[in-house]
Parts: structure tokens; sequence; C-alpha cells
């Protein structure tokens, strides 16, 4: 039984409340860097489309053509990697580590081939003459594109670490989802950017 | 041109929207709505998806 001393402390001092997480800390970092990178992204089609409207004919006269048909395949492929690693992140929250590996592992590997089939339709056309210094159009094409891969790579590294601890079973929750929350972001930039670059 | 509405007179005195053709002018415009929206948006989508959070966990 609470004595008069104890009943008056409380009055004065009440219990403070019970501090809840809303999200782990990975995840509200995460976000508030994907938040920036948006900003980053938004200035870039903002100076490309503006450029664009300036030089009149685009693409340039004598620049190569951008191989649409094929990178809308390879868009396709990336949007099936960010629904596996959806699926994964679901399978991992009901099923556990084992059921998200499959899942996991699909998803890493085509974005590995996004990266890749990428980087061999840059070597095509530097061969072809599109670089970064020839033109306004080959500058636009591998800041945009090449800023996107270089996003793509790190979401990679990242997804790769987090599908090892999940085989470990040494998966963290909050790292996990971080992961996911960046390639999110790297799967659904890249239709915005196929669209403004390519089409 | 599609976010002319938006803007006050005053805006319409602005150099980037004076540019002699109109498909320029439009341009100019739509960007700088899009870049002045951009913040806002995201981080009005940021604090709701927070806020839901918050509530889902029982802490507002």
């Amino acid at each position: 039984m609470a004595t008069g001393v104890e009943r008056d402390l409380r009055l004065v001092h009440p219990a403070p409340r019970e501090r809840r997480q809303i999200a782990p800390n990975e995840v509200i970092g995460t976000m508030f860097f994907i938040l920036t990178e948006i900003m980053l992204f938004g200035g870039f089609i903002s100076a490309f489309t503006i450029s664009k409207t300036q030089s009149g004919a685009w693409p340039p006269p004598g620049q190569p053509r951008l191989p649409v048909e094929f990178t809308a395949v390879n868009t396709g492929l990336l949007l099936l990697s960010g629904a596996l690693v959806w699926w994964a992140g679901r399978r991992l929250d009901s099923a556990g580590p084992g059921s998200a590996r499959a899942p996991l592992v699909a998803g890493a590997a085509l974005g590995v081939a996004f990266v890749g089939i990428q980087g061999v339709e840059w070597v095509r056309l530097l061969a072809e003459g599109l670089t970064f210094t020839g033109s306004t159009y080959g500058a636009f094409f591998f800041l945009l594109v090449g800023m996107h891969a270089l996003h793509a790579v790190g979401g990679l590294v990242v997804l790769l670490s987090q599908t090892r601890a999940v085989f470990r079973e040494q998966v963290s929750p909050g790292g996990f989802w971080a992961a996911r929350l960046f390639w999110y972001f790297v799967v659904l930039l890249w239709p915005a950017l196929y669209w403004k670059v390519y089409l | 041109m599609t976010l002319w509405w938006a803007v006050s007179a005053a805006a319409w005195a602005c150099a980037v929207c004076q540019d002699p053709t109109d498909v320029r002018a439009g341009v100019y415009f739509d960007m700088t709505m899009f870049m002045s929206a951009l913040p806002l948006i995201t981080m009005a989508i940021g604090g709701w998806w927070l806020y839901r959070r918050a509530v889902a966990v029982g802490a507002v």
C-alpha cells in the first residue's frame, strides 16, 4: 500500500508515457535518404526536360538511337525483381526466413541481370559514339541512367548482404525492411527514367 | 502549361515564363511547378506514412 508521501510524488511526477517505436531506425533513416534522392533525380529530370526542349531536334542528328525495345524488356526484369523482393518480404513476415530464400535469390538475380544488361547496352552505345562528353544528349543519358545504375548497384549490395543474412537465419527485421525499401525506390524510379529518356 | 491556373498574375512577369516560344515557356513553368511541388508531396507522403505507423502501433 502506497504511503502518503508516495501518493504525493505520483501526483507531482506522473509515470512517463511508454515510448513506442513506430518503425526501426534503419527504416526511418532509409526513408529520409530516399526523400533526398527523389529530389536529386527530380532535379536531373527537370534539367533534362528543359535541355531537351531547348535543343529542337531530340535525339540530335547524328547521335545513336537508344534501344527502346531492348530496354523495355530489361525494365520488365527489374519490375519482376521488385515484385519478387516484395513477395520475399511477405514470406519472411508470415513464414520465416526459410520460405523467403527462393524469391529473394530470384529477385536479387534479376537485379544483377538488369545491371549487367545495362552495362552491355552502354558498351554498345559507347562504341556507336554516344559519350558523356560528346554531346548534351550523351551527357544527360549517362548522367540519368548512370546515377540510376549506381543506385541499383548499391541496392544490390545491400540486398545481397540481406540475402546472406536470410540464409544464415541472422536477418534483422529492420535491416531487411530498409533494404527492401531502397530496392523499391530503385525499381519504381526506373520506369519514370525510361519514359523520360528513352521514349 | 497544364498548371497555368495555379500562378498569380505577378509571376507571369518572370523572364523564364516570358520565353519567346510558348512551348519552352510552358516547359520552364511546368518544371518550376514540378520542383516546387516535389518536396511538399514527398514530405506529405512520408509524414502520412509515419502517422499511419504511429496509429498502427498505438503511439498516438
